[in-house]
């Protein structure tokens, strides 16, 4: 198994460096170009909400980015030490985020996408923490 | 992120081109788009051919220029989309709201019709 870690700030422009080194290893697997969009997006979405919720919005505070690759899946793992996330929001339907009545758009939501394009993105989603550290790991099948 | 602003037949036209996400991208941006809004007639098209990239935040800049356009009666349609940026828009059903053209003549077309 071959594996990488990557410790980032919690700022955007070292979450966007991230995405690139996201890019340029998934191009290392056999995942189709919309396919690695749609990794890059999910993790783009993950250290996002990361930096806004569990730090707050904290530029200075650390990120471990693990991206490991298995025989027919990577996997992606992001770890932090903020407030971190209620599980059982991963267990929600998030579906009605994207739930728009188009006569009525001054009721679209300026905001909260990020949990349910990691959803439908990624092929499995687990989060779990242990001792403080906050984990998000993501699945992506080849 | 660089954008630039143009008219054509009294429509807004702003070309982006880089990544929209979140930070300086798409804070600059949003204000950008919001004055060209306000300063002009609220009918803007934004050309995202040359975006490669977006995030949700990208996504919350498209829906406040939308707001704001239709607040003064105007619209907003998206150009030329990437196919990373269409499948995001696709994704989260905003092209439910969002008019989409691949060709900017169409585009000004519908925006005087």
């Amino acid at each position: 198994m071959k594996k990488i870690s990557l410790n980032i700030e919690s700022n955007p422009d070292t979450v966007n460096l991230a995405d690139e080194c996201i890019k340029a290893l998934c191009f290392l697997t056999t995942l189709p170009p919309v396919e690695i969009n749609g990794v890059r997006q999910a993790v783009k979405e993950a250290l996002n909400n990361v930096i806004i919720h569990s730090y707050q919005g904290q530029y200075n505070c650390l990120i471990d980015l693990i991206v490991s690759f298995q025989d027919d899946h990577l996997v992606i793992s992001i770890k932090d030490s903020g407030i971190g996330m209620d599980p059982k929001l991963l267990e929600m339907d998030r579906s009605a985020v994207v739930d728009i009545d188009p006569s009525n758009i001054d009721q679209i939501p300026n905001g909260g996408w990020g949990l349910y394009l990691i959803k439908e993105l990624m092929d499995n989603i687990s989060y779990h923490t242990e001792a403080g550290i906050h984990t998000l790991e993501m699945k992506k099948f080849f | 992120m660089l954008l630039s602003h143009r008219t054509k037949e009294k429509i807004d036209i702003v070309d982006l081109s880089g990544k929209l996400v979140m930070g300086d991208a798409v804070t600059e941006t949003r204000k950008k788009l919001l004055d060209v809004i306000k300063l002009g007639q609220g009918n803007l098209i934004l050309n995202l051919t040359e975006v490669n990239f977006m995030d949700s935040s990208g996504l919350s800049v498209l829906i406040s220029a939308l707001k704001a356009a239709r607040g003064k009666k105007g619209d907003v349609v998206l150009l030329g989309l990437t196919p990373s940026v269409r499948t995001l828009i696709e994704l989260t059903r905003l092209q439910q709201i969002f008019n989409i053209f691949q060709e900017e003549t169409a585009a000004v077309t519908y925006m005087n019709s």
